[in-house]
């Protein structure tokens, strides 16, 4: 296995506050990596950092090996690094294929050959025909999250970061979701980074689990390691108090 | 098949604009008068159709419109009247220099991320200096334009139709290519835009560009429609935000909804403004501000939003008909 | 190009000292302006629309009445019921919607208010005949009309009250906190919808003040809320958000600028280093000269 992402000593500030705080943080080559850790631990501030959305304020980003500290975001979206939205973001006035066929022609030039692929992928997220000609203000939040992850699995990346999907859905829902980014993660070749408060969803999918605490990294390994690492469980058990 | 299909709307609306601008003129050409109004309209929907590629599919409030306008119809002017090039070379070094501005203002504005309301004050700004800039170094003068390559009212009204047609076919191209997308995406959301890879600056650049060109190719017609060249009376902000209105009404990125605003409601507009304007001045434009508010607060998204709640009426009226039968 | 007049210092002492006068109004008026952005997050196109009627309205008062109090007493009671009505019936719907859709609804709205304008006074300028101070005051070397004196004054302690009003009081905090995160304020029970009325009235409160005092200075005219909403505009850009500090210092920059370049330059070249200035502020200082946020 190779290193695919690694952050150096990533520091990112937003006045007082050190959201990400030297973080050390690897991706292997073909995993799926769960990332976890309580409310305001900087997992999403990690992952702007990554993506180019937020400039850190120290450290380096390497992605196969090549440094795209502060490269822009759709830089980093064409060399492979693509992600979801946490809060989504999505195209209201478009209808959902066209938002996700927007984001095949980045990839590819013809007009129609984008359609099909968007089409494809849509139709493997579970999209009808009816659901792809409607508009992004005529559909649910679940089906956003959906259309966000179709966006960005569409360029077919390299690393795929995904932010809090899971939110608001049923359990029959997760295990299907559970299942579909199994199948993104092992047909399309795509690296996946999660993160989610659904612990169950996390220990299911994920091979190995990073957790955060205030800014930091404080412990990685398997899913069984994890939960058992005192600091964890300390972090985790203080918060519900 | 989608394909052939999408090529035959094209041609039925194409087809549909063209016997438009022919029964206008059948039924306006007898009358020099309203058939100048009617040329005049024809300009500013294309106008319109210009700005809708930078307010409407990128949506970058653009409040520059008549500064662009102004800088290749002064540019055209001088070139083919005091140069004696070619009035369409004329033509096409004014757009080519109106483009060169824009793209020397957009590069820093939006390397800055300068966006919503200070881009339209940005845009807006540079109108009233370009404005004050003219004054001061060519002064309050009026010059006639001694080459006058169209010579009748008639000619006007079918050079001001081609430009039409042309700008229409332009925004179709815009609208069914990758740009179309890529622009819809940064109107839409910007940094969403950005994640799933589009080069939100350079596109936003190239569109502000491809406006700035048509905008000041069509400003020599401008100049041959009125006789003259105005020096800085050009450069009107408020000229410049009705133009925004109209894109606005006509529903962001949506062609024929433009064409409608800028048909229907200017052409109402611009006959208050002619016919009541020695009674109560300023009528067409209390019309803008009223569709204007009435719209914002019960459809946002303008002349194409009201038509999508007309055609659901429709079909949730069809069926029990349907059933009957 | 350039009209150079008289070059002496009492010139430029005048010019600034004039600058300073109308700088400090230009504060009091962006401030409902920088208030209502700030707090509703709404971009407000009309704001020096509603100041040009207001200056109607104290004028037309101020005439019928033969007193500047009443007028501006009742153009305040009148104001405060328009605020709470636009609010109501135009702003409260586009409340975080796309800047876009406000900046159109509120171009509608100055649209209707300038030509209503236009429609009943027509594009004349007018002025109040006699002005509440008419007498010139002798500060130093520098003689002033009086009238300008207690405009600058009364704007000034005006900012400063303001400056109170946000810092101090209950209802100017609890604005600052659904400004800072409208979800937070909710949960702590501050009663958002109420809190935006209030700011919007009070905003158009200032601005009609603004108006009043404007009338004792200069004339109105349809085409004058043009001329204040840019300027206003530009002054909350250079001000930046959340300081009046940063208003009264911007204004005073503006104000200054303007009154030299209507010295120095033609009536038309003086908005020309203005309008750079603002440009650059924008592009550069996007956050403003002084300003937080
Ligand atoms: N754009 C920003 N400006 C200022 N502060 C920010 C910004 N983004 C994040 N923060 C702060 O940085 C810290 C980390 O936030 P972040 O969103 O990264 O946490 P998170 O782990 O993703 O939390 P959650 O599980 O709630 O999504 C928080 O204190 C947050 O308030
Ligand atoms: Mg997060």
């Amino acid at each position: 296995m190779s290193t695919l992402l690694e952050t150096r000593k990533l520091t990112k500030r937003f006045g007082g506050i050190i959201a990400v705080k030297e973080v050390d943080f690897k991706v292997e080559k073909g995993v799926i990596k769960g990332l976890i850790g309580p409310n305001g631990s900087g997992k999403t501030t990690l992952i702007n950092c990554i993506t180019g959305v937020h400039r850190p304020d120290e450290g380096r980003v390497f992605f196969e090996s090549r440094d795209i500290t502060g490269l822009p975001p759709h830089r980093a979206a064409k060399i492979g690094v693509a992600r979801t939205w946490q809060i989504v973001r999505p195209f209201k006035k478009m209808t959902v294929l066209e938002a996700v066929m927007t984001s095949a022609l980045i990839r590819v030039k013809d007009l129609s050959v984008a359609r099909s692929e968007a089409v494809d992928v849509l139709k493997l997220l579970g999209f009808t025909e009816e659901l792809m000609n409607r508009r992004g203000s005529d559909i649910t939040l679940v089906q956003h999250k959906l259309v966000d992850l179709a966006r960005a699995i569409v360029l077919k990346p390299k690393l795929l970061f995904i932010d809090e999907i899971a939110a608001g859905l049923r359990p029959v829902e997760v295990e299907g979701l559970i299942d579909l980014l199994r199948r993104v993660h092992r047909e399309l070749d795509i690296t996946i980074v999660v993160v989610e408060h659904l612990m169950t969803f996390i220990m299911k999918l994920s091979d190995e689990i990073a957790v955060m605490h205030e800014g930091q990294l404080i412990a990685e390994g398997s899913p069984e390691e994890v939960a058992k690492n005192p600091r964890v469980v300390e972090v985790y058990l203080g918060m519900r108090v | 098949m989608l394909r052939s299909l999408r090529r035959r709307g094209l041609y039925l609306r194409l087809i549909g604009l063209i016997v438009l601008l022919a029964a206008m003129y059948i039924a306006f050409m007898t009358n020099k008068y309203y058939l100048l109004f009617i040329t005049n309209l024809v300009f500013f929907a294309a106008i319109v159709l210009a700005w809708n590629i930078i307010g409407g599919y990128a949506g970058q409030l653009d409040l520059g419109t008549t500064g662009y306008m102004g800088v290749g119809a002064i540019v055209s002017s001088i070139l083919s009247n005091n140069i004696g090039l070619h009035p369409l070379i004329s033509i096409i070094l004014g757009g080519l220099s109106s483009a060169l501005l824009a793209g020397a203002i957009g590069f820093p504005m939006f390397r800055f991320g300068v966006r919503e309301v200070w881009y339209a004050l940005s845009t807006a700004a540079i109108v009233v200096i370009l404005n004050n800039a003219v004054r001061l170094l060519i002064g309050p003068y009026e010059y006639y334009l001694r080459v006058r390559p169209i010579k009748t009212y008639d000619e006007l009204y079918l050079a001001t139709s081609i430009a039409l047609v042309l700008v229409f076919l332009l925004n179709h191209a815009v609208n069914n290519s990758r740009l179309g997308y890529y622009l819809k995406a940064i109107r839409e959301d910007e940094l969403a835009a950005e994640a799933i890879g589009v080069d939100t600056r350079r596109y936003k650049l190239l569109a502000l560009m491809i406006y700035a060109f048509i905008v000041g190719s069509l400003g020599y017609l401008y100049v041959v429609m009125i006789g003259y060249f105005y020096t800085y009376r050009f450069f009107d902000t408020g000229i410049s935000v009705s133009i925004a209105i109209l894109g606005i009404i006509g529903g962001l990125g949506s062609i024929e909804g433009c064409l409608v605003s800028a048909f229907l409601l200017r052409g109402v507009g611009e006959y208050l403004r002619t016919s009541l304007a020695h009674i109560i001045p300023g009528l067409h434009l209390l019309l803008y501000g009223a569709v204007l508010i009435t719209l914002g607060v019960v459809e946002p998204e303008g002349i194409p939003g009201i038509a999508r709640r007309f055609t659901t009426l429709l079909k949730t009226t069809k069926r029990p008909m349907g059933v009957v039968k | 190009m350039f009209e150079p007049t008289a070059f002496d210092l009492s010139a430029i002492g005048t010019g600034v000292v004039n600058g300073l006068v109308l700088g400090s109004l230009y504060a009091l008026a962006s401030l409902g302006l920088a208030l209502i952005f700030g707090v509703l997050d709404i971009i407000n196109f009309a704001h020096g629309d509603i100041l040009m009627i207001s200056s109607y309205i104290v004028y037309l008062v101020a005439l019928s009445t033969g007193n500047p109090w009443i007028a501006l007493l009742s153009s305040l009671a009148l104001f405060a019921l328009f605020g709470a009505g636009v609010y109501r019936g135009i702003i409260h719907y586009v409340l975080g919607k796309e800047p876009l859709i406000q900046i159109a609804i509120t171009v509608g709205l100055g649209l209707i208010l300038q030509n209503l304008a236009l429609a009943l006074f027509r594009a004349e300028p007018r002025a109040l005949p006699s002005t509440l101070f008419p007498y010139p005051l002798s500060i130093g070397p520098l003689t002033l009309s009086a009238n300008r004196v207690f405009v600058a004054l009364v704007s000034i302690i005006l900012c400063i009250l303001v400056h109170y009003y946000s810092t101090r009081t209950k209802l100017g905090l609890a604005s600052r906190a659904v400004a800072e995160n409208r979800e937070a304020a909710w949960l702590m029970g501050i009663n958002v919808p109420l809190i935006y009325m209030a700011t919007f009235t009070i905003g158009v409160l200032l601005t009609t003040t603004a108006a009043f005092l404007w009338m004792q200075i200069g004339p109105v005219d349809p085409y004058l809320g043009t001329i204040f909403g840019l300027l206003c505009w530009i002054i909350v850009a250079l001000g930046g958000l959340g300081g009046v500090a940063g208003i009264i210092a911007s204004g005073f920059i503006i104000g200054v600028l303007d009154s030299l370049g209507s010295i120095f330059l033609t009536p038309s070249g003086k908005y020309i280093p203005m309008y750079i200035a603002f440009i650059l502020t924008i592009w550069f200082k996007p956050r403003g000269l002084f300003g937080r946020r």
